[in-house]
């Protein structure tokens, strides 16, 4: 007699449930170490619902399917001389900012849910967290070989791992991770599955990779493709999470909340850097940062807490801030970008007037006033041989470690300087946002490793310019400063000038 | 607030890394022209704590000189802020005797009174002022 064959739902407990045991040479508490130092409860780890109901051998068939139709996108990319068909040779700088800023912090989340895959005490969560372990790692992997073929002509991309862990602007996602890392496995799963991968990913990956569709990147569009489905199993993973932790104890309140106070803010500041990039450094525009702000976080997020607000979740703490913030932070820190590329790993230039005139009508209300006079400045600066640079050292928010450059909320002339001490050492912020993180624990941010301070500490090459740039692996006059005239920009202006002249 | 984390004594292996020891001597000081806001940020400068406070006029230019108004400063007229407090500083005076320590953001001035208050938010139009890029001028730990 043949053996019956198991149901779905059958075959899908066996492969998912009583796969561990009650030990008895250690306590359990010993074997899961860190599940409650936290102060979270939990009740009941079965109470756990999957929310996606996938076994190993099926996680394993679908990456397979997935991984030959990406490098063979790729492949078909390299031998079309993909490259030269890009909108604009400025356009790698997003790849260069996506290698050397996002793609190692991939790699950081796939540590994060290894850490969060062993240590949380419930089978369920740890088999979500294992696979999305998996799939950070083949995130890191595809992005570094589909990158791999730019590499092969454009500058600024073979050292992104040593620049991720060295250079200054690139500690603000590096340190984003490194909080969430060194935090119990609760809060990384609030921090990087809910507020990272549910709240705030569509902001991060529809600038990319639709800003890739619009520019003719096809290799990076693939790869954001083949992310997809694992993306979206993230977000029911991190919407999963927060409402299990919420439904097994009325104390885990205040400290969740308290995570995604945090989590946002953080993740608000980070994703500052991609707005810069959405609004100034696509060719092409998908949209202005200010718009995928209202559709992604004002709307869907103003309804995911409506949602939670059952379970006593409000918005995050200074939600409205960020949101009053976007009508600036995309040109403030293209500002920063601007005028500190000469210390960069990639480059950056003025927009032309069409772009001006584009940013205009999507800020009506601040880039005339406050920006535009500031670039047309500096455009003519440049024409008259005096490009502008900031030559010297910035001083850096000890929390987010991005450069003190906001203005106070809804006064755009003043900077804002926030300021703590503790055991008479003097920290500041950017913001009360960073000040409330760095309050709450001054004792992990007491050690924070903060680029500008610690190039002055003498731990960074030497104390020159160049010395501090040999030791970021940043080549000077080859992988920094303003993008006109770049070996890049040289480069594509002579494919775009061999296009002509095939033509004729 | 204590630190909530899973090693008992956590305080006893934090790894201070701002303190003022580890600066070589230095004060780690932040020089800020207010409303000058097209600079990105304030400076952060190394400073032996005997540097006569005047001096940093002269330290500011490196990145503020850039502005054609800087040169215009009427240093008698200026009001400075030091860690938030307006402060009148004595230039022939060390920064530490007037009262800047180590990571003030002291000098959050200063604030020209006689030039009006600068809405341009830009380097004027009137721009004349040197630039440079990458240049090699030491950043250093003195």
């Amino acid at each position: 007699m043949a053996p019956k064959k198991l149901g779905l739902k059958q075959r899908y407990a066996h492969m998912t449930r009583g796969l561990d045991w009650e030990t008895t040479y250690q306590p359990m508490d010993k074997v899961f170490p860190y599940d409650q130092f936290e102060g979270i409860k939990i009740k009941d780890w079965s109470a756990w619902e999957d929310p996606f109901r996938l076994t190993m051998d099926a996680y394993w068939k679908f990456q397979a399917e997935k991984e030959r139709k990406l490098y063979a996108v790729l492949d078909a990319f390299a031998q079309n001389n993909g490259q030269t068909g890009l909108s604009d040779g400025r356009y790698i700088n997003v790849v260069k900012l996506f290698l050397t800023g996002i793609s190692p912090e991939e790699y950081q989340a796939h540590r994060g849910f290894a850490f969060a895959g062993r240590h949380l005490r419930g089978v369920g969560p740890r088999v979500a967290a294992q696979m999305q372990s998996l799939d950070e790692l083949r995130h890191v992997q595809t992005q570094i070989h589909t990158i791999s073929h730019y590499n092969k002509y454009f500058n600024g991309m073979s050292e992104f791992r040593t620049m991720h862990d060295r250079v200054f602007y690139l500690s603000v996602p590096k340190s984003f991770f490194d909080d969430a890392r060194t935090a119990g496995p609760f809060e990384y799963m609030i921090a990087v599955g809910f507020a990272f991968e549910y709240l705030l990913t569509n902001l991060l990956f529809v600038p990319f990779m639709s800003g890739a569709a619009y520019n003719g990147d096809m290799s990076t569009v693939t790869f954001g493709f083949s992310a997809q489905s694992d993306e979206s199993r993230h977000m029911t993973l991190g919407i999963e999470v927060i409402k299990f932790l919420l439904e097994q104890h009325p104390d885990n309140l205040p400290i969740i909340q308290g995570w995604v106070d945090k989590w946002f803010w953080r993740g608000f500041r980070l994703l500052g850097l991609v707005a810069a990039m959405m609004d100034y450094m696509l060719p092409k525009k998908v949209m202005s940062w200010k718009e995928a702000w209202e559709i992604y976080f004002v709307e869907a997020g103003g309804s995911l807490f409506q949602d939670l607000e059952r379970y006593g979740i409000r918005m995050p703490k200074y939600a409205d801030i960020a949101t009053e913030a976007c009508d600036h932070i995309s040109h403030q820190n293209w500002g920063l970008f601007y005028q500190l590329c000469h210390v960069a790993g990639f480059h950056a230039w003025m927009p032309d007037r069409e772009h001006m005139d584009w940013l205009s009508e999507k800020y009506p209300t601040t880039f005339d006033k406050y920006y535009r006079p500031r670039f047309e400045l500096w455009a003519n600066l440049e024409k008259e041989g005096k490009r502008f640079y900031y030559n010297g050292l910035v001083q850096l928010c000890s929390t987010c470690q991005l450069p003190m450059l906001y203005t106070e909320p809804g006064d755009p002339t003043t900077t804002c300087f926030r300021e703590s001490t503790y055991k008479d050492t003097r920290y500041h912020f950017c913001s009360d946002g960073c000040k409330d993180i760095f309050d709450h624990e001054p004792e992990k941010y007491v050690q924070s490793w903060l680029p500008v301070n610690q190039i002055l500490q003498g731990n960074c090459g030497g104390p020159t310019v160049p010395d501090v740039l040999k030791w970021y692996h940043i080549d000077v006059g080859v992988d920094n400063a303003e993008y006109v005239g770049s070996e890049d920009h040289r480069l594509w202006e002579s494919w775009m000038s061999g296009r002509v002249a095939a033509a004729e | 607030m204590p630190v909530i984390a899973i090693t008992p004594d956590y305080e006893k292996h934090i790894e201070y890394r701002d303190t003022v020891d580890l600066y070589h001597g230095n004060l780690l000081v932040y020089a800020h022209w207010e409303e000058h806001i097209s600079f990105v940020s304030a400076m952060a400068l190394p400073l032996p704590p005997e540097t006569p406070f005047g001096a940093l006029t002269e330290i500011m230019a490196s990145v503020y000189g850039d502005h054609p108004d800087y040169a215009r400063i009427d240093w008698s007229k200026v009001v400075w802020k030091i860690d938030g407090k307006d402060a009148t500083p004595d230039f022939g005076r060390s920064i530490a005797d007037n009262g800047v320590g180590h990571k003030s953001s002291s000098v959050s001035g200063p604030r020209p009174q006689r030039l009006a208050r600068h809405r341009q938010l830009g380097i004027s139009r009137k721009a004349g002022a040197p630039h440079g890029g990458g240049g090699q001028q030491a950043w250093g730990t003195n």
